[in-house]
């Protein structure tokens, strides 16, 4: 009897680790996403040679952090620039401006999220970046390929192995996707209310004239969200039923 | 028999675990819970950088302070395009006591809210409104 009973607790402790079931990311797993990353010598050597980094991390105070990213040789076009704009108990919303190459994105996400969970237990980490040029130019990162264990880069969305969105990269990405129902994750500028342009004679006061408060009035009841993340529904549905989607993951 | 029926039991729940740990999970969405003031400040000052001509730019009003970061437009002038932000942040955010602005090329003010507010409303002049920003 004990010996089955012993039986049942390895089979009840053991089944789910041996399936490499996790159900939802803990620091352990953004650590090891980080050392994957990191230790990658694809991600590596386009790091190396396309664009050196060095990351800082600079806290603000108890709850937020931002890390810059600066890169030393970029090419021509490429920007820095990145930043963490949400860091809570249970994630961190990471934003990468403008055109930065995919592979240090992920690498970008790989340290911060290292440096990121050793005080807090981040559940899941959610990068929003901007890179549709990088991933549609870039040839590092073809779409629909799995740059870790269990993380997917498709044309500029990154996803974990369930399907959930790690993060948009470009705007474009629920259209893409088909799923016009995935929201606005980054607002458009075409999406902002128009109608008033500021006199920057005098910057300091150019916002707070009455046409342009009506204009902030009118953008504050707009529904978008500028870096909310959305619940994206089946993805992999959603991609193989675009023609579009080459291989997919 | 007793240890017959346990080691019968014993398969049924591995094999149920097991069935369990295989089945597909439904995609999770990430929860990035953000307040609807701050959903409306963020929208308000995007808004504002973009009727100015700045259109790359991300904002993350959180109660006391508020970031902006953008690129600078080409053609524009680093105070004024500074300047404008936190003059619109002040504007959109009321509670914020501390605002930020940076630019993806590095310059980075920062200035207390309420100096800037005093400053819209007349009751301080430019030059001791730009003598409480700091500059990196």
């Amino acid at each position: 009897m004990r010996a089955v009973a012993i039986l049942v607790v390895v089979l009840l402790l053991a089944g789910p680790a041996a399936a490499g079931v996790r159900t939802s990311w803990r620091a352990e797993d953004a650590i090891a996403l980080a050392g994957a990353l990191l230790a990658d010598p694809d991600v590596r050597a386009a790091a190396d040679e396309r664009a050196p980094f060095a990351l800082r991390v600079d806290v603000l105070d108890g709850a937020d952090a931002a890390f810059v990213y600066e890169g030393s040789a970029l090419r021509e076009g490429d920007r820095p620039g990145a930043y963490v704009l949400r860091t809570t108990t249970d994630g961190a919303l990471v934003a990468v401006n403008s055109d930065a190459p995919a592979h240090a994105l992920l690498c970008l996400l790989a340290a911060g999220a290292a440096t990121l969970t050793s005080p807090r237990a981040i559940e899941r980490v959610a990068l929003t970046a901007a890179l549709a040029r990088a991933t549609r130019d870039d040839a590092c990162l073809p779409r629909g390929v799995q740059v870790a264990e269990g993380v997917f880069v498709d044309d500029g969305a990154v996803f974990d192995r369930f399907g959930a969105p790690l993060g948009w990269q470009d705007p474009d990405a629920p259209r893409w996707l088909g799923r016009p129902e995935a929201g606005i994750t980054r607002l458009s500028p075409a999406q902002l209310p128009r109608g008033a342009e500021p006199d920057l004679a005098d910057p300091w006061r150019a916002a707070a004239t009455p046409a342009m408060r009506a204009l902030l009035d009118a953008a504050a009841d707009c529904p978008c969200d500028r870096g909310a993340l959305v619940p994206a529904g089946d993805w992999r549905a959603a991609l193989a039923a675009d023609p579009r989607v080459e291989g997919g993951t | 028999m007793k240890a017959g029926w346990a080691v019968v039991g014993a398969f049924v729940l591995a094999a149920l675990v097991l069935a369990g740990a295989a089945a597909p999970r439904a995609p999770s969405a990430y929860v990035a819970p953000v307040p609807a003031q701050e959903r409306a400040q963020n929208a308000a000052i995007l808004a504002a950088l973009a009727a100015a001509g700045i259109e790359r730019a991300w904002v993350d009003a959180q109660g006391e302070r508020v970031l902006v970061v953008y690129e600078l437009p080409e053609g524009m002038a680093l105070d004024a395009a500074q300047a404008y932000a936190l003059g619109a942040a002040a504007v959109a955010a009321p509670q914020a006591e501390r605002l930020l602005a940076r630019t993806t090329a590095g310059a980075e003010w920062s200035v207390p809210a309420e100096a800037v507010r005093a400053y819209q409303a007349g009751a301080t002049t430019r030059a001791e409104l730009e003598a409480q920003v700091v500059r990196a």
